[in-house]
């Protein structure tokens, strides 16, 4: 059984053996003098059992128990007191551990098959500490505070900054507030009950840059009890080049042509005089030809605006030329209908409508406007993406996927009338949707993204990369360069893993495209309690509630402490007798 | 020597009044001199005094001893006095001889012992009030209670004393050179008459063009002061040991001081406002006066009134302008003057009640005329006056006589006599005759019949008489007879005056209606062919007429029936006569619609060739993306981020970005320096000095952010990441479809 006997201070053996020798060889030479007699090598012996026992007492020795289960309780932060007591009660011989994260959870004495573990749970890049174990996760109380929330971290100025989130169990009276640059708060909601709270803010955003807003909770007193962070980067928008074409000039077109020129897009319209002859109108952007349609003169734009009768009438060359941009450059078409558009589609030959009675409809975003419309409405069949809806499900505008491109246009008629009545919010939002949605979209080489939601300090930080490129190397700001996996089945597909060591913003670039970074703010490991605490216990329940409880992959039997009296009781014997003994021979 | 009874206890009650006035005085020299302390004026100090020693000598009452009080006093105090000192006041007659006797022996006794006793106040009690007061009163003045006191006022108003921070805290050596005065001069423009004043406050209120001189005095040297205001920088004069300023006060704005001292250490004060008030405009107000009076000719033609005018910094002058309009149409006239008030306007007072009495006799008004009048007033203002004016009122003397004037809904069309309209009249009775058919008895369908019939042929008996035909039948006799008559007796009067609108002479409405003029003369003229007048021979008069000749044969043909007493055969005919009537009518309208579009001429050899040679294609090109509003505020609140964020130190750099940021916010704060004041002060002060506080960068950055304007829906160009895979599915999904 002696194979069985293990030491726990094991690290520290070479040290316990050195010191050990170090001690026995002074003992020698202080007896030096006697040598020769018998009465040295008695005291050489027996100072030697002393020696060893004294090393020994350092080592902990430690013997597995057979035949013994020692349940083993792991307690995490949060866990409930009463599950710890009837565990107590139903186990006499209970392990209790306390868990801090980033630390060995279970010593080799404490090793036993199955483990209770209370609480909110271990930390994910903890869960290989007890991959061997059969775990039994008894989760305590759900954490109050806002537990979940989404946003989008990579935005553009003058979109909404959109941030919903859930807060669980919250407090009566507490305010949440959503704070801007300088601590400005921008949005608030005031807590009226004690059930879940579903929360969104709706934030337009002025100025591009990398900010950091904060969900500030305040008791009703206006004491801030939290502040967590929102990273958020917004960037300026890139100008599109819109390129109009119509049979005669419009009141739709010419406000929507100043609208968008307006807000600094580059257009050109083309409107027919008369056979043959052309008005060119050139918003911000230089003079250029633009006779027949071409695939490569129609390479400068994003979007082409064109009425459904100029659709018509177009000469093959140029509806090739067009058909080809869509489908492999990606341009975005939207068609300006007519009346007999709806009845006969013409080019594309995409979209299908039913009639519809009604000349008004209210559109789910905007549900406080009634929009003229045509006596039509999508139907809606597969591939159909709308754009816009009705509050009863209706589309009202859509567009289909050709290629790269889409192609989109609406049953909506005059809503310049919106400009005219002062309404000119909705106009623009109405606008900046159908454009946004159709028109063409930037291809980088580079895609970064992240799941991890939240980064916190020393936790790893998982990304993912598509790019192009062959063999990317990730480096991070301070010039580490960051070691990446390539996904089977995706050769695009790059995935990482890095450890931030500083709060703030931290940057990973790739060096062969100086272009694109991910920019990721890295805050303090207590900010967002209730939400890391919830997604910790998700990532406990996945990897824990699933697991069959019967494979235990090998029989761990504990190991306990072989008590160290014995070995007390011998080292004070010799000592005893080496102290005595030349008293007595004296 | 004995004193006799009586004086003693005379003496003894002056004695007691003395004390008690001491007593009095006591108090009220304690109130005094606490009283001096407290406020360093002797004469506050005496009327304290006087106030005291008042209350005092009612409370106490110093006269109030009287003999018979000082005998009582002394009987119950002074055991030798055997309660008798009330004999001392009683004569010697009147008293028995034992009284004689015990008077004497008291005489006596209190000869000895009276000395014994005092007369009762509280003198040990006033020396203390005393004491405590003039101890009090010197503890204030020497620990200077009073400005303890004071000096939370002041704090209240910290902005009183200019506070001047270092640019650079870590420079200073030496103790910086310490404010010893600062004033403004105030002159406000000559005309308002204020006197020029000084204030110590910076934060000044002013009206336009007044004089401001700022002048500030430093305890030390200091190199060079500069007044800065809207990113410009103005070196202050040194004149008579401290640095002075002088401008003229035009627009709102902002200004600091800043000095270097001998040591180039710079300082920066606060940010200071110049609120300049506009001079209003005087405010009239005209009572008893209604918008409009109208006078009949007969009537005191009156127009009385009170006007009452204020302005802030005096009128100089006030007046009513009248026009008195003559006539109507084109030939109205007009006349303007300008009336005087009946009182005279006191020239620089500020509120003024102003009366006038018009007398439109004297305005050379006649029946017919109209006054507008306004009040007009201008106040002392340099170099260009305010002007005020009242809303116009109207007078009018009513013309004796005048036309009845009725605007029809379809003016210019609708002119022509009522029978135009009785033929659809007719067409309806017949129409309901034809139904009721059935439902009458025959005779009874054959009268209606009949009876519609004389209806149209009196109606066209009357278009007959427009057409020059002779009246051969009077469908009501009595009433045509008299009319028969009144036509010869006044033959000149107008035989269609009925059946038009009459309109004033000069008559601008239209053209139909001078042919009604025409027809006074001859009612028939219009409707023949006058072969002298060569402009009646025109084609129109000619359709109009002939139409007319249709129409009649047309309704000869449907009385006809109506007389057969077949209504149904008539109705046809009915419709043709309305529908001539009605062309008739059009062409009228078509000819007033006429004169007033004059087509351009058309150039026959162009029309329709279709030839588009001379037609090029158009250009144009414009920039009409709008400029983002404030580009700098948006860089220093991303600045400022990054800042705080990663705790950077302020640079040179950035320094410019804020003045910058400083000055397009200064524009704003102009029009709103209750929102921006403070964020421009905070950013002035981080532009200024070397080391910031992270608090004060917040402070700053949410104050700037929160001066964004909210953004427009801008469609944007979207990231997609477009891979094998992806185009693989699309083509997939294409292939599928």
């Amino acid at each position: 059984m002696i194979n069985k006997i293990t030491f726990l201070n094991a690290h520290w053996v070479w040290l316990i053996i050195i010191g050990a020798t170090l001690i026995w060889s002074i003992f020698i030479w202080k007896e030096y003098s006697n040598r020769g007699k018998q009465r040295f090598w008695i005291k050489i012996v027996i100072s030697f059992f002393a020696t060893i026992s004294l090393a020994l007492i350092a080592l902990k020795p430690a013997a597995n128990i057979p035949n013994k289960t020692i349940k083993t309780v792991v307690l995490t932060e949060g866990y409930n007191n009463q599950q710890l007591d009837s565990l107590k009660r139903k186990y006499k011989r209970l392990n209790i551990i306390n868990y801090k994260v980033n630390h060995p959870i279970l010593d080799n004495t404490s090793a036993s098959d199955s483990i209770f573990m209370l609480g909110d749970g271990i930390q994910p890049f903890d869960f290989w500490q007890l991959d061997n174990y059969n775990v039994n996760y008894m989760p305590g109380k759900k954490p109050s505070g806002v537990v979940r929330f989404t946003y989008t971290q990579k935005n553009t100025v003058g979109h909404n900054f959109t941030f919903k989130g859930l807060y669980h169990n919250p407090i009566k009276g507490n305010q949440l507030v959503l704070q801007g640059p300088g601590e400005a708060g921008l949005d608030s909601i005031s807590v009226v009950s004690t059930d879940d709270l579903k929360f969104k803010f709706n934030i337009p955003l002025t100025v591009q840059g990398r900010y950091l807003y904060s969900l500030v909770e305040k008791d009703s007193l206006g004491k801030v009890l939290s502040r967590d962070p929102i990273p958020l980067i917004v960037e300026k928008s890139t100008p599109l080049q819109v390129l109009i074409l119509n049979e005669f000039p419009t009141f739709e077109t010419k406000y929507l042509k100043n609208y968008l020129a307006e807000m600094g897009h580059q257009v050109l319209v083309r409107s027919q005089i008369t056979k043959k002859r052309y008005k060119f109108e050139y918003f911000n952007m230089s003079k250029m030809p633009l006779g027949i349609l071409s695939k490569k003169n129609l390479e400068v734009f994003d979007m082409v605006i064109i009425d459904a009768s100029t659709l018509r009438n177009l000469g093959r060359r140029s509806r090739v030329a067009l058909e080809n941009s869509v489908i492999e450059n990606g341009l975005g078409i939207f068609i300006q209908p007519d009346k007999s558009f709806f009845k006969s589609s013409i080019v594309f030959n995409s979209f299908n409508f039913i009639s519809d009675k009604s000349k008004h409809t209210t559109l789910i975003d905007q549900d406080k406007e009634k929009l003229a419309k045509y006596d039509f409405v999508f139907d809606n069949e597969f591939l159909l993406q709308p754009i816009h809806t009705t509050i009863d499900n209706r589309i009202i505008s859509a567009y289909k996927r050709i290629g790269k491109g889409r192609v989109g246009t609406t049953v909506l008629e005059n809503t310049y009338t919106l400009q005219l009545k002062g309404d000119s919010t909705v106009y623009r939002q109405l606008w900046s949707k159908l454009v946004e949605s159709i028109c063409n979209t930037k291809n980088p080489i580079t895609e970064w993204s992240s799941r991890s939601g939240i980064t916190y300090k020393n936790q790893p930080f998982k990304f993912q990369i598509r790019t192009l490129i062959k063999a990317p190397l990730v480096k991070k700001d301070k010039g580490h360069r960051i070691s990446l996996q390539n996904d089977i089945d995706i050769p695009d597909l790059w995935t990482g893993i890095t450890y931030p060591r500083e709060i703030g913003w931290n940057t990973l670039i790739i060096e062969q495209d100086s272009t694109t970074a991910l920019n990721y703010y890295v805050t303090n490991p207590e900010k967002w309690a209730a939400y890391s605490k919830y997604k910790i216990k998700k990532e406990n329940h996945r990897k824990f509630d699933n697991r069959d409880a019967h494979i235990v992959t090998q029989s761990i039997h504990p190991k306990e402490v072989i008590s160290p009296i014995g070995l007390y009781v011998l080292f004070l014997i010799c000592i005893g007798y080496l102290w005595l003994e030349p008293k007595i021979v004296e | 020597m004995i004193i006799s009874g009586n004086k003693i206890l005379i003496r003894f009650k002056r004695h007691w009044q003395l004390r008690l006035w001491v007593e009095v005085f006591m108090y009220a020299i304690g109130v005094a001199i606490l009283t001096y302390f407290l406020f360093h004026t002797f004469l506050i100090s005496i009327v304290a005094f006087i106030i005291v020693v008042a209350v005092m000598t009612i409370f106490i009452k110093p006269h109030k001893p009287t003999l018979q009080k000082v005998s009582n006093y002394i009987d119950q105090h002074l055991a030798a006095a055997e309660y008798s000192s009330g004999l001392l006041l009683i004569t010697e007659e009147q008293l028995s001889d034992v009284a004689k006797l015990q008077q004497h022996k008291i005489t006596k006794e209190l000869n000895e012992k009276l000395k014994t006793i005092r007369p009762p106040s509280h003198l040990i009690r006033g020396a203390i009030v005393l004491g405590l007061f003039a101890i009090l009163g010197f503890l204030v003045n020497h620990f200077d209670f009073i400005n303890y006191l004071q000096r939370p006022q002041q704090s209240e108003a910290p902005s009183e004393q200019i506070v001047f921070k270092a640019t650079d805290s870590t420079q200073i050596q030496n103790q910086p050179p310490k404010l010893e005065n600062q004033q403004v001069t105030i002159r406000y423009p000559k005309y308002t008459n204020t006197p020029s004043f000084q204030t110590s406050e910076m934060n000044i209120k002013v009206l336009e063009g007044s004089r401001l001189s700022w002048q500030i005095k430093f305890d030390s040297d200091v190199d060079s002061v500069t007044m800065e205001s809207l990113g410009n920088s103005y070196p202050m004069k040194f004149i008579d040991s401290g640095y002075t300023r002088t401008s003229m006060a035009n627009s709102t704005g902002f200004y600091n001081f800043k000095f270097t001292d001998t040591q180039k250490a710079s300082y920066v004060s606060q940010l200071y406002a110049i609120e300049v008030i506009k001079d209003q405009n005087p405010v009239i107000e005209i009572k008893g006066l209604k918008q409009f009076t109208s006078f009949s000719f007969k009537d005191n033609k009156n127009l009385s009134f009170k006007t009452s005018i204020t302005d802030d910094y005096g009128i100089a002058n006030a007046y009513i302008i009248a026009t008195v309009s003559k006539g109507s149409g084109e030939a109205v006239k007009f006349r303007e003057e300008k009336l005087n008030f009946d009182t005279s306007v006191v020239i620089g007072g500020k509120k003024q009640n102003l009366s006038k009495n018009i007398n439109l006799n004297h305005m050379k008004m006649e029946p017919g005329d109209e006054l507008y009048f306004y009040v007009e007033i201008f106040d002392q203002k340099q170099p260009k006056p305010n002007r005020s004016r009242s809303e116009t009122f109207f007078a009018v003397i009513k013309d004796t006589v005048s036309d009845q004037f009725a605007v029809e809904g379809t003016m210019g069309v609708d002119l022509m006599p009522d029978y135009f309209r009785s033929q659809r009249q007719l067409i309806i009775d017949t129409e309901k005759l034809i139904k009721d058919k059935p439902k009458l008895i025959s005779q009874q369908f054959k009268f209606k019949s009949n009876e519609l019939g004389f209806d149209q042929k009196a109606l066209r008996i009357k278009y007959g008489e427009f057409m020059g035909d002779e009246a051969e039948f009077d469908p009501a006799t009595q009433e045509n007879t008299e009319t028969h008559l009144q036509e010869e007796d006044h033959q000149e009067e107008d035989p269609l005056a009925s059946y038009t609108h009459k309109h004033d002479t000069e008559n601008e409405h239209n053209l139909v209606a001078e042919e009604d003029n025409e027809a006074k003369e001859d009612p028939l003229h219009e409707y023949l062919h006058n072969h002298e007048d060569p402009e009646e021979s025109t084609l129109f008069t000619q359709s109009l007429k002939s139409k007319l000749r249709q129409a009649m044969s047309e309704m000869w043909d449907a009385e006809l029936y109506l007389r057969l007493y077949q209504p149904e055969k008539s109705l046809p005919y009915q419709y043709k006569a309305l529908k001539l009537i009605q062309e008739i009518k059009n062409s009228a309208r078509i000819y007033v619609h006429r004169i007033g579009f004059d087509p351009p001429p058309i150039k026959e050899d162009k029309r329709l060739t279709g030839k588009i040679d001379e037609i090029s294609n158009y250009r144009k090109n414009e920039e009409l993306s709008k400029e983002e509003l404030y580009p700098t505020i948006r860089k220093t609140v991303a600045r400022l981020e990054q800042i705080i964020s990663d705790k950077e130190l302020v640079k040179d750099s950035d320094r410019l970005l804020f003045e910058e940021a400083g000055n397009e916010l200064s524009i704003r704060a102009i029009e709103n320096p209750g929102q921006y004041l403070k964020t421009l002060q905070a950013l002035k002060e981080i532009t200024e000095s070397k080391a910031t506080v992270p608090a004060l960068l917040l402070k700053v950055q949410r104050g700037l952010f929160s001066t964004l304007p909210k953004p427009e829906s801008n469609p944007v160009k979207t990231n997609t990441f477009t891979s094998e895979i992806n185009e693989l599915l699309l083509k997939e999904l294409d292939v599928n479809d």
